[in-house]
Parts: structure tokens; C-alpha cells; sequence
């Protein structure tokens, strides 16, 4: 796990922790910002709160979309299943009425 | 549009990076000067969220929720499938597991990572495809952050260059689409769709690939060790991109300037009508030529060629106006005179048929086609002038030969404009002989005085001979044709004259010559008894005696063989006047009230009477057209003589005794005769306009 603490800046590093693009970066690379950031001044570490918060804002916007895209998804199979269903009700139902009078001929 | 451009750029394997939109799509870039952006860049602040706090959390959750349930419920629908799987058909349950593995992984997706639904597919493609996007934002942490001084800088140099020149490729080609599109609006459709098609292809061949070439190089920039090499890859690449804008500008430049210098001629509204439709397109089809071989990428190169063109079709333009006026005149627009529109346009087109046109040829071509046509227009309108004129028998035969005539002279193509005007003048002038002819000859026979059975057989011979004249004399000599007609009109009159006095009288020639003849002899003893009753009727009354009047200056006519047609529309009128007049008196009207009215209000007595007799002589329907003449004298002689075909008409509205009048009176019509200055013997002459 990657360790946050190192930084002072709880609000920053709860920023940090919502970024799902930072959390993209392979680990030895988080944890080499996590170091850098956590030395750097707290005016920067103020511009860095901004950044991460544009960021932020911009990715859950696109997870809003992305799990709405998932759902929709969900309720298109889900409505086609149901058709499915039906189709393949009858085409039991047909299946069953020829295996009867099959059974019924091979008996006469 | 953005689609478009996304896909033309991934063709050419150019990637966007650092897109500020998100997944909406390519940016909007405001076009810029390439300090301007840059500056721009530097000083780029992150814009504002707007969004509440807490607000996306909160709507992701209640989508995760959402998600979640309808995970429940697929997989709820599809878990008794697979449970009993006997009861359905194969391939319904391979759906069933399929549909509940997949609700099944998205529940397990939503409580897993809460970073993962930034990217839903954690395929390693699909990574790969979003990894310059953590790449690029890596860079702007470091670049924000402002940590490690060489890598900082090399980042946000990178960084700068990168999103201007990806702003400017981006502006680049959205320009291209754009003014692609835009010159495709340009009109004709078909100038919009070459202006289109050559830059957009030239934008492809020559400007996008500098693109292409630029972005390698920013690449290589981003890989180089030290800010020289940095510097000199983004040089390099803002050399590409300068050259790209510039190729790309200097062509669009040329198609304004040359748009610019042919546009208010396309556009001119006062180019209307048939002959502009041709002289239009001819002029489109060289603008197209002109733009397609034109040398674009020289700048300032295709202004004057533009401009040359319009130049070189303004003498060509009046002459179309001219040939427009000339088609619309309001004078020519009679029916015969239309059917030469279409054959005038056929050969203007002919004029503008090749490209490129050499303007001063079709010129004198058009206006000679001007001047031939307004000939030509003259014939037709002649015969559109003539048509309503024309309406008897013989009208019509020259009618028919006139349009046949003219039919032939619209045929002919490629003719001088002398031999036009000549062809004109000789149809004209021989039209206005003939029609002249055929108005006296139609004229001659709706007289009534000429409507009796005999006469009509004449008016069918006359018919015959003037047919072969109007047929065969050429309309060129209008001389030879009235020569001609009067001929047969002088060859015939003579029977003309007896026929009428035939129906006049009821008698033959034969009888008629015969009685006449005993009477000049006064040999009574040898007047055989039907010469007498003939005789005796003519001088029963002086009606009788007009009668014979008229019968004797026919047959002085006939044996002296004068030019009796010639009295008719000599003072002829002004005889029979007379001869109307006389009886006029006779039957009690007064000279003064005669000579007062015109004899206007003896017309009306006349009317009356032939209205009340009906019939001629010869049971034919007399025309109540208050002239004097031979049928009605014979009509009211017949009455007098109580004839059975009078028996029903008791009364003809004058007294018995105005029209019984002694023998001595024939001085009157003598009188006549010599009040029109004839030789003794001769009586008054016949006019064509007398009467029944």
C-alpha cells in the first residue's frame, strides 16, 4: 500500500487519494510524488489542491458517465434476455408438442 | 464534424494529447498567434470546478447503487435458468450464464476498486489507449508541482509545445474541414465542389503531412536529453507547422481572390432569361477550366485569371442582353413569331458549344444570330399579323403556302444577316401581293349580289386558277402574282357577270343574249315568244328595266370584252349607288332625305322588303342586306307579277303603284348611266358591292 502519510496536508492528501488517474501511475512512481510533493511548499502544495481538484472533478465526471454507460448496458441485456426468454418459451412449448406426437405415432 | 477529424488524424497516426474536453471529443481551439498561445500556456491557470462539494460523490454512489440492483435483477432473472437448465433449449441457457457472468463481474467491478470505473474496460488495450492520458497528467503534476528543475522544465516545454502545436494542428485541420466545407457552399454547386476538392486534397497531399512530420518531432523532444535538442525538435516542429498554415492560407487565398473576382458575375441577377441560361453556363464551365488547370499554390496567381474571364465575357454578356430584349419585345410575340425562340436558342448554343470560347467569335456570331432573328421575327409577325385577316377560302390558301413558306425560311441555319434581310423583304412584299388578291377574290365572293347557284360555280372555277397561281408563282415577284390573279379574275369576270345575271333573272344565257340582241334590232315580228315574255318582263316596270340594264352592260361587256373587273373597283360603287338611288325615288323617298342619310334610311325600306319576300327567284334565301340588286329586283318583279312563289306575300311594305310605273321611265337608269359618263347604250356598271 501506498503510504499518504508521508504528506502533512490532509485535505491534499485526501485529493490525492481521490484520483483515480494518480492511482493509474504504477506504484514506485506514486509513492516517488508522494515523497516530492510532500517536501514541496504549502503554496504549492495550495496550487496542487487546485490542480487535484479540477482533475478530480473532471474524472468523476466521466465515472458518472461511465457507470451510466455501464447501466444502460445492463437494461438493453437485460430487456433483450427477457425477448429471449419468450422466444425460447415457445419454441419449447413446439419442441414439447412434436415430442409428443412423435411418441404418439411411434405408439400406433 | 469532430469525428471526422479525429478519425482523419488517427489515420494518420497522429495522437491529440492533453485534450482538455474530455470524451466529448477534440477540442475547440481558438486560432491564435503561436506567441499568443504560447504566453497562454504559461501563464494557463486551472479553471475553476463549479461543481458542488461532495455533488459527484454523491451521484456516483447513487449510480453504483442503481448499478448494483440492476446487477441483482439480471442476475435474478437469468440464476433459475441455469439452475434448471432441462427445461430450455441449449443455446438459451448458454445466453442465461452469459448474461449472468457479466451482471455478476459488474457487481464484483463496483466493489472492488473505486478508482476502476474511471476506465471501465481494464483490458490491457484499453489501458494502453488511456495511458498517454496518465502520462499527460503525470507531466502536469510534475509540472505544477515544480519539483526536479530538468525534468520540470524539459516537462512543461514539452508540455507547452506540444498542446500548442496539438492546438494548432488541431485549428489546422479544423480549418481545413471548415473551409472545405464552406467552399463546397460556394455556387454553382459544381465551382463550390472543385474549390472543395482541390484544397481539400492539397490540405491532405501537402499540409497534414508537415503535421504528421511535426508531431514526430515533438516526440523526439520529449525523448531528447537536454534543452538544446528540445529546443531545436520544437523548433523544427513550429517550422512545420508555420510552413503547413502558410501553404494551406496562400491556397485559400487564391480561391478567395479568384472567387472574389468571378463571384459578382455569377451572382448578377440581371443575367436572366433563356440566352443567359446558355451564356451562363458557358461562362461557369470556363470558370471551372480556368480554376482546375490554374497553378494554386503561387500566391496572387489566380486573381487575374479571375479576372480575365469576366473581362473577356462582357462583350458577350451585352450581346445576350441584346438577344434577351429582342425575345421579350412585346411587339413579337404573336404565335408564328414564338416558334422562332427555339430554334434561336438551338443555335446560340451551338455558339457556346466548345470552351474555352473565343469571345470576339461568338460575338459577331451571336449578333449576326441577332440580327437574322429579328428578320425572321419580321416574317413571322407578318404572318401572325396576316392570320386573323385571312380567313376566306382563298385567304387561307395563301395562308397555307405563307407558313410553309416561313417554316422553310425558320429552317434554314447559318444564314448571313443580308440574306435574312433579303428573304425577308421578298416574302413580305410577295405575302402583300398575294394576300391583296385573295381579299378582293374572298371579298368578291360574299357579295351578295354574287350568291346566287350560277355565280358560285364560277367562284369555283376562279378558286381553281387562283390556286395554281397562288402555287405556283413565287411570292418574290409580288408583280407576276397580282398580274396573274387579275388575269384570272379578268378571264372569269365575264362569266361571273352572266352567272349573276342568270340567278338575276331565272333565265338561261342563251335566252338572256337572244332577247337583249331582238331588242337592239327591234325586230318585233321575229322575237320568238320567250324573248318576248323576257322582254316584256324586263320592261313591265323600271325595276325590270334596271334589270335589263344590268344585263345589257354585261353583254356590252361581254362582246366589246372591256375590263369589266376593272369597273368594279374603278367608280363601279358609285354606279350602282346610283342605280339604288333611282329606285330609292321610286318607291317615294325623297332625294333630299336620300342624299341626307347616305341612303341609310332607304336600306332600311330595302331590308324590309327582302325580309317580307324570303325567297329569290329561285327559292333561295334572300339576304336582308338593303342593297339593290338583280335577285331582290327579280324577287319584287316576280311579286308584282303575283308569281305563285309569292302567293303567301301579301304586302312588301310599298304601294303597288311606286313600282308600277309606265315604259317611258327607263330614262332614269339611262340617266345613270350617263351621270357615270358610259356610251350610250352602256348601263351602269355592276358593282361588287351590289346586292341581291
Amino acid at each position: 500500500m501506498v503510504n499518504f502519510a508521508v504528506i502533512a496536508n490532509a485535505e491534499l492528501v485526501k485529493l490525492i487519494q481521490a484520483s483515480s488517474k494518480f492511482h493509474a501511475l504504477p506504484v514506485d512512481k506514486q509513492e516517488a510524488h508522494l515523497a516530492r510533493i510532500a517536501n514541496l511548499p504549502i503554496d504549492v502544495q495550495t496550487r496542487l489542491m487546485e490542480f487535484f481538484r479540477e482533475e478530480n472533478a473532471k474524472e468523476q465526471k466521466q465515472k458518472i458517465e461511465n457507470l451510466k454507460k455501464a447501466y444502460d448496458e445492463l437494461v438493453e441485456l437485460e430487456a433483450n434476455f427477457k425477448k429471449e426468454m419468450a422466444k425460447d418459451r415457445e419454441l419449447k412449448a413446439s419442441q414439447d408438442d412434436e415430442a409428443k406426437v412423435n411418441s404418439m405415432l411411434n405408439n400406433i | 464534424m469532430k469525428k471526422i477529424l479525429f478519425n482523419l488524424f488517427r489515420e494518420n497516426r497522429i495522437l491529440f494529447l492533453n485534450r482538455e474536453s474530455g470524451p466529448s471529443g477534440v477540442p475547440s481551439v481558438p486560432k491564435a498567434p503561436k506567441e499568443a498561445r504560447s504566453a497562454r500556456l504559461v501563464e494557463k491557470k486551472v479553471p475553476s470546478v463549479t461543481v458542488k462539494e461532495g455533488q459527484h460523490s454523491d451521484d456516483i454512489e447513487t449510480w453504483c447503487e442503481e448499478l448494483r440492483d440492476k446487477c441483482d435483477d439480471v442476475k435474478a432473472l437469468a440464476a433459475p435458468i441455469t439452475d434448471n437448465q432441462s427445461e430450455y433449449t441449449h443455446g438459451f441457457v448458454v445466453k442465461s450464464v452469459e448474461i449472468y457472468n457479466k451482471a455478476d463481474k459488474v457487481k464484483a467491478d463496483l466493489s472492488g476498486d473505486a478508482h476502476s470505473w474511471l476506465y471501465t474496460d481494464h483490458s490491457t488495450a484499453q489501458m494502453k489507449e488511456h495511458q498517454h492520458e496518465i502520462d499527460v497528467f503525470e507531466a502536469a503534476l510534475v509540472g505544477e508541482s515544480g519539483y526536479g528543475s530538468t525534468e520540470r522544465e524539459k516537462n512543461k516545454d514539452y508540455l507547452r509545445t506540444k498542446e500548442s502545436e496539438d492546438a494548432r494542428m488541431a485549428q489546422l485541420t479544423t480549418d481545413v474541414v471548415t473551409i472545405t466545407a464552406d467552399l463546397k457552399t460556394k455556387l454553382p454547386k459544381e465551382l463550390g465542389d472543385l474549390y472543395s476538392n482541390n484544397f481539400s486534397k492539397y490540405a491532405k497531399d501537402k499540409c497534414l503531412p508537415l503535421g504528421i512530420e511535426a508531431n514526430s518531432l515533438l516526440k523526439k523532444a520529449m525523448e531528447a536529453k537536454t534543452n538544446t535538442e528540445i529546443d531545436a525538435y520544437i523548433g523544427e516542429a513550429q517550422g512545420k507547422i508555420d510552413e503547413a498554415d502558410s501553404l494551406a492560407q496562400t491556397y485559400v487565398d487564391n480561391i478567395d481572390e479568384f472567387d472574389a473576382a468571378i463571384r459578382p458575375t455569377l451572382d448578377d441577377k440581371t443575367h436572366s432569361g433563356k440566352i443567359f441560361t446558355i451564356v451562363n453556363g458557358s461562362f461557369e464551365k470556363e470558370v471551372l477550366a480556368t480554376f482546375d488547370k490554374a497553378d494554386k499554390t503561387a500566391k496572387g496567381a489566380l486573381k487575374p485569371l479571375g479576372e480575365g474571364l469576366v473581362t473577356g465575357y462582357e462583350p458577350i454578356f451585352e450581346m445576350a442582353t441584346k438577344a434577351e430584349e429582342l425575345l421579350k419585345d412585346p411587339s413579337l410575340q404573336g404565335v408564328k413569331t414564338q416558334t422562332l425562340q427555339a430554334p434561336f436558342e438551338d443555335e446560340m448554343k451551338n455558339i457556346f458549344k466548345k470552351t474555352p470560347i473565343n469571345a470576339e467569335e461568338a460575338v459577331t456570331a451571336g449578333n449576326t444570330l441577332i440580327d437574322v432573328y429579328k428578320s425572321k421575327a419580321k416574317v413571322a409577325d407578318k404572318l401572325d399579323k396576316l392570320t386573323p385577316e385571312l380567313t376566306g377560302t382563298e385567304g387561307q390558301v395563301v395562308l397555307k403556302t405563307a407558313e410553309g413558306e416561313l417554316d422553310t425560311l425558320l429552317a434554314k441555319r447559318g444564314m448571313t444577316k443580308e440574306d435574312a434581310e433579303a428573304e425577308q423583304v421578298k416574302l413580305i412584299a410577295g405575302w402583300d401581293a398575294k394576300v391583296e388578291q385573295a381579299k378582293k377574290i374572298d371579298a368578291m365572293k360574299t357579295e351578295a349580289g354574287y350568291g346566287g347557284a350560277k355565280c358560285e360555280a364560277v367562284f369555283v372555277k376562279i378558286r381553281t386558277e387562283a390556286d395554281k397561281v397562288l402555287k405556283t408563282v413565287p411570292c418574290e415577284d409580288p408583280a407576276k402574282v397580282k398580274t396573274d390573279i387579275d388575269a384570272v379574275l379578268k378571264a372569269t369576270n365575264k362569266e361571273l357577270q352572266m352567272a349573276a345575271l342568270m340567278d338575276g333573272t331565272g333565265k338561261t344565257d342563251v335566252e338572256i343574249k337572244k332577247a337583249l340582241s331582238m331588242r337592239d334590232k327591234k325586230d318585233k315580228k321575229k322575237i320568238d315568244p320567250i324573248s318576248q315574255g323576257i322582254l316584256t318582263a324586263l320592261e313591265a316596270n323600271p325595276l325590270n328595266v334596271i334589270a335589263a340594264r344590268y344585263a345589257e352592260a354585261s353583254q356590252i361587256n361581254l362582246s366589246e370584252n372591256t375590263d369589266v373587273f376593272e369597273q368594279f373597283s374603278g367608280d363601279g360603287y358609285k354606279g350602282w349607288k346610283q342605280v339604288n338611288k333611282a329606285f330609292a325615288l321610286k318607291i317615294g323617298v325623297k332625294e333630299a332625305d336620300y342624299d341626307k342619310d347616305g341612303g341609310e334610311s332607304f336600306k332600311e325600306v330595302v331590308r324590309g322588303i327582302q325580309t317580307k319576300l324570303g325567297k329569290d327567284i329561285n327559292g333561295k334565301t334572300l339576304v336582308p342586306d338593303g342593297a339593290i340588286g338583280p335577285l331582290t329586283m327579280g324577287a319584287i318583279a316576280a311579286w308584282k307579277a303575283k308569281d305563285p312563289k309569292y302567293a303567301e306575300v301579301k304586302d312588301i311594305g310599298i304601294s303597288d303603284t311606286a313600282l308600277v310605273a309606265a315604259p317611258a321611265q327607263p330614262k332614269k337608269p339611262n340617266a345613270v348611266a350617263k351621270a357615270q359618263g358610259k356610251k350610250k347604250g352602256q348601263g351602269p356598271a355592276i358593282s361588287p358591292k351590289a346586292s341581291v
